[in-house]
């Protein structure tokens, strides 16, 4: 392990996933996961400050069957390299659903999405929603030990 | 042709997986080759509503829509989709 995984020309890697992420408010899972992506050079310095303003105008918490999720992502411009941070919360985080002004999804898993070609990646992206759309597979991510296992599930969950 | 106007708050993840799941959702209903999908974002919604038959947003918008608007949410959580396209059908196919 420790090589990048990538789906279609996106990173997922070990070194973006956090486990047992700790904050206590959207603002703060966002900024921690986002410095993930900075510290790895898959994003700009800018990236951080753009995806948490964007998710106080535009939130993306998602309520599925299996758990609520949250998939923050802001403009291309302050994407380097395509990749996704993942994030297994702790705590559960309130998140504002997306779509909504102020319904409300307890968040247990950030996957922070950095895309520079949104349009060569409608295959990847309906398929990340297929898996999340599984309440087993949101589950068995959640209850991974160790970063290598999330990419791993991640991967195979991606693949069929 | 019906024209449909596909937006979030960038234009970049969200409508794109939406759009997948709208495009397939119509064609089972069996409109494959009679509507066309825009993608956009939701600040462009003022300015360009007026020529699409409907509008799909992810988002909350800030700004006035100037035709009929669906919320797509739930097609990325794939729960209670049924009545959403029964409501898209309706508005683009039934009058």
């Amino acid at each position: 392990m420790g090589e990048a995984n990538v789906f279609e020309g996106v990173i997922v890697e070990p070194k973006i996933v956090m486990m047992d992420l700790d904050a206590s408010s959207d603002q703060e899972a966002l900024d921690k996961l986002a410095r993930k992506l900075l510290e790895a050079g898959y994003v700009k310095e800018s990236y951080v400050q753009a995806v948490k303003n964007r998710e106080k105008v535009f939130s993306t918490g998602l309520a599925f069957e299996g758990m609520g999720v949250a998939l923050p992502h802001t403009d291309s411009i302050h994407v380097n390299q395509q990749a996704i941070a993942i994030a297994i919360l702790k705590n559960p985080v309130t998140f504002i659903e997306m779509g909504t002004e102020s319904d409300k999804v307890e968040v247990k898993l950030l996957f922070m999405l950095a895309i520079e070609k949104p349009e060569s990646q409608i295959d990847f992206l309906s398929k990340m929603m297929d898996m999340f759309q599984d309440k087993e597979r949101l589950i068995s991510i959640r209850n991974s030990s160790t970063p290598e296992e999330v990419v791993e599930l991640f991967e195979k969950y991606l693949a069929n | 042709m019906k024209r449909i106007l596909l937006v979030c708050g960038s234009g970049i993840c969200t409508s794109t997986a939406v759009n997948a799941k709208v495009t397939k959702a119509l064609e089972e209903r069996g409109y494959k080759g009679q509507f066309k999908i825009t993608q956009g974002k939701a600040a462009e919604v003022a300015a360009q509503s007026s020529s699409y038959d409907l509008c799909i947003s992810t988002t909350v918008l800030g700004g006035e829509c100037s035709c009929p608007l669906v919320i797509g949410t739930k097609f990325l959580v794939g729960v209670g989709t049924e009545p959403i396209v029964d409501k898209i059908c309706d508005i683009l196919f039934k009058n």
